[in-house]
């Protein structure tokens, strides 16, 4: 709300001033309300989303173009055109359903205990000082140690099969999470706690009624940033010592040179991490809009 | 504000004079106060700073307090102190006589500007504190709706603090503490972030409200002309160690409005303010220690 122009050079009467400025605040909201409808539809979708498909749109262009002109070798590249029939084929025949299934379901399994795992280990850390210096070099070692160069002996660990690949994206999940929940609670505004003292909360209700609501956005960046880790261990995951899955298909494709099953795979990956990262940030807008960082 | 609880306190037992008339304690009373920080080592030298050295004072039931000086005498810590926000190293801080308690009824604090909850609407602000205490949502409706019609932010409940200008969301923080019916009303600096219109605004609003109830108000200020407008006494403060210089009653009556600011009689009590602590404003302004 802004102040009246001109309202407050004459300071005549406060109750009146106060009485314009408010006035003024609900002739915006009129404004808004009588939008109209192209206002509206302009309004709804962002024209950050109408710029990413005009760029996705041309990147597609550019491909298709190199493939077709530039690179005239299938077994190095082919356009998105080829890529698409190569997925058609598979679909038909019925294996790309499988293999998309038994991935969404080591990343659904990974993802998920891995959230489970580590907002609870986040949220302990960030609210106590000891166990934090007891944790965080773990943490930080194994967040700089590349996971997925355990991947071959992971087969050793678990077995051939789903479940190497459900803890390497566990392992790669969870750490983003714990070190954003952290973040998020340590990050706290002093000011913020300060006034819940001075209301009288518990340590509990400090924890719950300050610290939880400030800290869910940045849970949601970790979770944003878990995804496209997530992914990443599925497809390492099913290279090594698989015979299903996303990963397999593009390991397997490439034995046989059918560069567009292998450029295939990979953009439906590219495809979901894209998607779910969307979701995400919208998720995270919406829980804390007085976030302008983002 | 219920008038429950104003019965009960009033009918608290109050301490008996030797002649045997009870005589009803001072709403709030600073007893030698006395705040020592441990600032970090310099060296290895362990520093310690008197914020504020054997305050002694007493303020009367539905008096308006405001304490000014230069920054660094230690008003900040002094209203802390109040609040149970910081533990005297001496002294004591004692409401209708009895230790203050943060979230109870004994008092509640306005700060300055930003410490408003940004994922609850003003509706929940407002009732941060009652939600504290787990009070049921429907049993305080009444008494949160009329604190946000009192501070004239009727039709903006659902808003959050982000679409608030700074002027409404320190109408929510005033909001949040009057829900709270405290004693006493302790307020740091709560308009010093406002630009200078909003800031005369404000100041005739508070006026309005306190004067429908009359709370005990402590308001610590680094604006003179704030201090003077608001208070029924000006508490003047120097730095080094922090301790009250003087203690001035301000004459105006009652209810004021802006235009008192104009008169001769407010400018010279403005200035005879400012040359008590001008010597300590220069220091501090010069970089001397906070």
């Amino acid at each position: 709300m802004t102040q009246p122009k001109g309202a407050l050079a004459d300071v005549p009467d406060t109750d009146e001033v106060a009485a314009k400025s408010s006035e003024t605040s609900f002739d915006d909201y009129d404004r808004y309300e009588t939008a109209t409808f192209t206002q509206r539809v302009r309004a709804a979708i962002p024209s950050s989303l109408a710029r990413t498909l005009v760029s996705v749109l041309v990147l597609l262009i550019l491909w298709e173009i190199v493939a077709r002109f530039i690179i005239d070798n299938q077994l190095v590249l082919v356009g998105p055109i080829e890529v698409w029939e190569s997925l058609s084929k598979k679909w038909e025949a019925g294996t790309l359903q499988v293999d998309m299934g038994v991935s969404a379901r080591e990343f659904l399994q990974g993802f998920v205990v891995g959230v489970g795992v580590g907002i609870p280990l986040g949220l302990l850390l960030g609210s106590s000082r000891r166990l934090r210096e007891y944790i965080d070099p773990v943490i930080n070692a194994a967040y700089a140690t590349p996971i997925i160069a355990l991947a071959p002996l992971f087969i050793l660990w678990f077995g051939i099969g789903e479940r190497k690949t459900v803890v390497l994206v566990f392992l790669l999940v969870v750490l983003p999470v714990i070190v954003a929940t952290d973040l998020g609670i340590r990050s706290t505004e002093p000011v913020l706690i300060e006034a819940g003292k001075a209301f009288g909360t518990s340590k509990w209700q400090r924890f719950t009624m300050v610290q939880l609501p400030w800290s869910l956005s940045f849970i949601v960046s970790g979770l944003r940033l878990a995804i496209g880790r997530g992914l990443i261990g599925v497809v390492a995951g099913e290279l090594f010592g698989s015979s299903k899955g996303l990963g397999y298909m593009i390991y397997n494709a490439s034995q046989v040179f059918d560069t567009g099953a292998v450029l295939g795979g990979v953009a439906i990956f590219a495809f979901v991490g894209v998607v779910l990262v969307m979701v995400m940030e919208w998720v995270e807008r919406r829980i804390a809009p007085w976030r302008e960082d983002r | 504000m219920t008038p429950n609880t104003r019965q009960l306190s009033a009918e608290r037992p109050a301490p008996a004079t030797p002649s045997g008339t009870p005589v009803e304690p001072p709403r709030l009373q600073l007893k030698g106060l006395q705040l020592t920080y441990r600032m970090p080592p310099v060296k290895g030298r362990i520093r310690t700073i008197n914020a504020v050295r054997n305050v002694d004072l007493e303020v009367e039931r539905g008096k308006f307090v405001c304490v000014v000086g230069p920054s660094g005498c230690g008003k900040t810590s002094l209203l802390r102190a109040i609040a149970g926000l910081l533990k005297p190293t001496g002294g004591e801080v004692l409401i209708d006589g009895h230790p203050v308690r943060p979230g109870s009824k004994d008092m509640a604090v306005v700060f300055q500007q930003d410490s408003l909850m940004p994922w609850r609407t003003v509706r929940g602000n407002v009732r941060f504190g009652l939600d504290v205490r787990r009070q049921k949502k429907a049993a305080v409706a009444d008494n949160v709706q009329r604190c946000i019609d009192l501070v004239n932010l009727h039709g903006s409940e659902s808003l959050y603090p982000h679409q608030l200008s700074g002027g409404m969301r320190q109408r929510v923080n005033l909001a949040r503490a009057l829900a709270m019916d405290p004693q006493v009303l302790l307020m740091d600096e709560p308009f010093a972030a406002l630009d200078a219109q909003t800031r005369e605004v404000m100041q005739s609003e508070l006026l309005q409200v306190w004067q429908r109830d009359r709370k005990t108000v402590f308001f610590v200020t680094h604006q003179l002309d704030e201090a003077v407008f608001l208070a029924d006494e000006v508490v003047v403060m120097g730095a080094k160690p922090g301790r009250i210089l003087r203690r001035m009653t301000v004459p105006f009556e009652r209810p004021r409005s802006l235009s008192v600011k104009r008169t001769p009689e407010f400018l010279a009590m403005v200035e005879e303010i400012w040359e008590l602590i001008e010597d300590g404003v220069r220091t501090a302004a010069a970089g001397g220690e906070e």
